[in-house]
């Protein structure tokens, strides 16, 4: 699998350009996930994720897009190590050449929060409504270094409110979050995540609970950080919009699967795989005059229960064969750093 | 044109928030005069973020609760004031869809009795009549009568427990439906078919909607005419051509601008366009225009007389005594367009990118109110 480092962001500024370079130094990507597969096991067994294979270069945004059941927050939590007891983890998941799987809990802990971090979905939800903000974001700091003062930990504090814009930092500090709005709570979840400086932020559809207004806010301090940090970022999105904005790489992924990897302005301009093409036909465009009908694509995703022969998108997709339905594609390189699983590529003359 | 299917004038909805002890604390000024019209087979977007009042003013349409004041008239009903019986009876042709299906179906019935509830509740046909209505209505929003009749919503997916909502809604011939995010929870293979659904009853059935999202592109693609409102009160509306188009109000460009686009080769939406800071409490709304708190093309003017929605091109209405009007379509779009037309599948943009007020070489045109 390429490690897409090679070149630099297409948003191009040359912060970014001497980051990249730095990041690709020092040898391999930053993560790299090979053939994971995570099972829950219940009444049945559910693959929520099935040999999904990708790497983060450092400081690249990797956006993961997908629908409800498509893996992609599964895959990230099982990088955490925050799924349950019921969920069966196998494959590889290197960290900086360190092996997540089966690490023991404590080493698991100081990396968790410490070198890789997330943010979610509701942040109201994630924070203590009991705790004033700041004793949240300086217990964050002195969960990973115990040394820190007191003082030192305001400081640190402050600091971190006043790096992700938190207006009149000194006057929240001594405030609960019900005080906050739901993007300013936000901001104080990006300042506790960044507390012990990660390598790699998840940001788990961090903004689709935030107005659009909000939303541009804090995807533009995501990645105005991103640059001055150097961090890569996963950022789980259902949003094409937005993986087609902020993210170097897009992964799609349908049924557990990743179904087209590549960099976003390819990925974008040469749809392969029949799924993405259907999700960007799928999508209301401003662009577009009203009442115009959408290319929709009918049917269900699949039963993750029920093991996937072929093609999980077969059964919905417009150029499916028989081959399809019986033969699992294989996802790989097909094109310079373009990567798909598809028997029918579009825009791709069959091979004889 | 003859009278409007829904004609709302002056509305107005408040809460009062109490504090410590029962104490008044203030009074949040939800909905404030707001006044609109849905024609028959119109539908008429409806978008605003998050404590805009879109929802309290849907809520007032339906008189659920009752609204504090103003007029809503339905098929030529006044609604506000009448009596429970006769407002239940008025009410019959204008249904509800809201966000979560899961919610707003009870889980324990099977879809069949979910649809046929409001058929009972209005005593309509016989048990026999309402059964063939049942699959009927269940056949036309794309369910199996067979398949999904007697499922209970857990046994359904997202999409098809709506598809049962919008199957209730349609149980008692409406003129009317008002869509409350309607669409905005599923997925987007699924958004798209309960969309296009929506769209198929819309010209086979006539009925109206009064479509309510915070997704401008979702509301553009429904949308005959569109009203963009903003702490309580409509500051813009037109339709959806032009409003999109030529957006008039700095807040819908704001709106615009926020929006990240599907397509990379469009400069980085958001990016440097992103309003400051966050909507005002509506408990103490700014005085004269609400919005002058985050506009960049505030002036004095703008705290002391709260600006009239005033039609400023066809239609086409703004509540701004500084407007923002696009002149001509920003020539490199046309350009990059035709270059790249025929291998990119995303859909070449019509609409060049709004110049906003904010980026100081390309001043907007300012028309001054006369």
């Amino acid at each position: 699998m390429s490690a897409n480092d090679a070149g630099p962001a297409a948003t191009g500024e040359p912060a970014v350009v001497s980051q990249a370079e730095e990041g690709g130094a020092a040898g391999g990507p930053l993560l790299e996930v090979t053939d994971l597969r995570v099972d829950f096991h219940g009444a049945r067994t559910v693959r929520a994720v099935d040999g999904l294979s990708y790497t983060v270069p450092r400081a690249r945004t990797v956006a993961l897009i997908g629908e409800s059941g498509s893996g992609k927050t599964v895959s990230s939590r099982a990088i955490m190590g925050l799924l349950p007891e019921s969920a069966r983890v196998v494959g590889s998941i290197r960290f900086e050449g360190e092996e997540l799987i089966g690490l023991p809990e404590p080493k698991m802990r100081s990396i968790r929060g410490g070198s890789i971090a997330m943010i979610f979905q509701d942040p109201a939800r994630s924070l203590n409504p009991t705790m004033r903000i700041g004793a949240q974001i300086t217990e964050a700091i002195h969960t990973h270094d115990r040394s820190v003062s007191d003082a030192a930990a305001f400081d640190h504090a402050i600091e971190l409110m006043e790096l992700v814009r938190l207006p009149a930092a000194r006057e929240r500090f001594r405030q609960y979050p019900h005080q906050l709005s739901g993007g300013m709570r936000q901001r104080v979840m990006i300042a506790m995540a960044l507390s012990a400086r990660p390598k790699l932020l998840i940001a788990d559809e961090a903004t689709t609970a935030l107005d659009v207004t909000t939303q541009a806010q804090i995807m533009e301090l995501l990645r105005d950080l991103q640059r001055r940090l150097g961090m890569a970022v996963i950022m789980i999105s259902h949003d094409l919009g937005l993986a087609a904005s902020f993210a170097d790489d897009v992964l799609v992924m349908y049924a557990g699967r990743a179904v087209e990897r590549a960099p976003t302005r390819k990925l974008f301009s040469q749809v392969r795989m029949q799924y993405t093409r259907a999700l960007l036909g799928a999508i209301p465009r401003l662009e577009n005059p009203p009442h115009l009908p959408l290319a929709a694509v009918p049917g269900q995703p699949p039963d993750l229960s029920v093991q996937q022969l072929g093609c999980p998108f077969a059964p919905r997709c417009p150029a499916a064969s028989q081959k399809c339905v019986e033969v699992r594609p294989p996802f790989a390189e097909q094109e310079p750093e373009h990567l798909w699983a598809c028997w029918h590529p579009a825009g791709v003359e069959p091979r004889s | 044109m003859s009278e409007p299917l829904l004609e709302v004038s002056n509305l107005v909805q408040e809460f009062t928030v109490r504090g410590g002890g029962g104490v008044k604390a203030g009074v949040v000024h939800a909905v404030s005069g707001v006044s609109f019209s849905v024609e028959p087979g119109e539908t008429l977007g409806l978008v605003g973020e998050t404590g805009s009042g879109k929802s309290t003013l849907a809520r007032a349409v339906l008189q659920a609760p009752r609204p504090k004041s103003g007029s809503v008239r339905f098929r030529g009903t006044e609604l506000v004031g009448l009596k429970h019986r006769q407002l239940v009876r008025a009410r019959r042709h204008m249904q509800l869809v809201f966000q979560d299906p899961f919610g707003s179906l009870d889980p324990k019935w099977r879809a069949r009795a979910l649809v046929e509830e409001p058929l009972v509740a209005f005593k309509v046909g016989s048990k026999g009549e309402r059964r063939r209505r049942v699959d009927e209505l269940l056949d036309v929003v794309g369910l199996d009568p067979s398949r999904f009749g007697n499922r209970r919503p857990r046994e359904l997916s997202g999409g098809q427990a709506q598809r049962v909502a919008i199957a209730r809604a349609l149980a008692l011939d409406p003129s009317l439906i008002i869509c409350d995010e309607a669409v905005s929870s599923l997925d987007v293979l699924i958004r798209a078919q309960v969309l296009n659904l929506l769209e198929r009853l819309r010209s086979e059935l006539g009925l109206a909607y009064l479509f309510i999202a915070h997704d401008l592109a979702l509301v553009k693609q429904v949308s005959d005419r569109v009203a963009v409102m903003y702490l309580g009160k409509v500051v813009e509306i037109g339709p959806a051509d032009s409003l999109y188009r030529e957006p008039l109000h700095p807040y819908t460009v704001a709106l615009l601008a926020s929006i990240p686009s599907p397509d990379p080769e469009q400069p980085q939406a958001p990016v440097g366009k992103a309003i400051h800071g966050e909507p005002p409490s509506p408990i103490d709304p700014p005085s004269g225009c609400r919005f002058r708190t985050r506009c960049p093309r505030a002036q004095d003017l703008c705290a002391t007389l709260e600006p009239p929605l005033r039609e400023l091109a066809a239609n086409h209405y703004a509540a701004c005594h500084f407007p923002v009007t696009v002149d001509a379509p920003a020539p490199e779009a046309s350009a990059e367009e035709a270059a790249r037309a025929e291998s990119t599948p995303t859909v070449p943009v019509a609409t060049p990118t709004v110049p906003v007020a904010t980026q100081p070489s390309r001043p907007p045109t300012v028309r001054r109110p006369s």
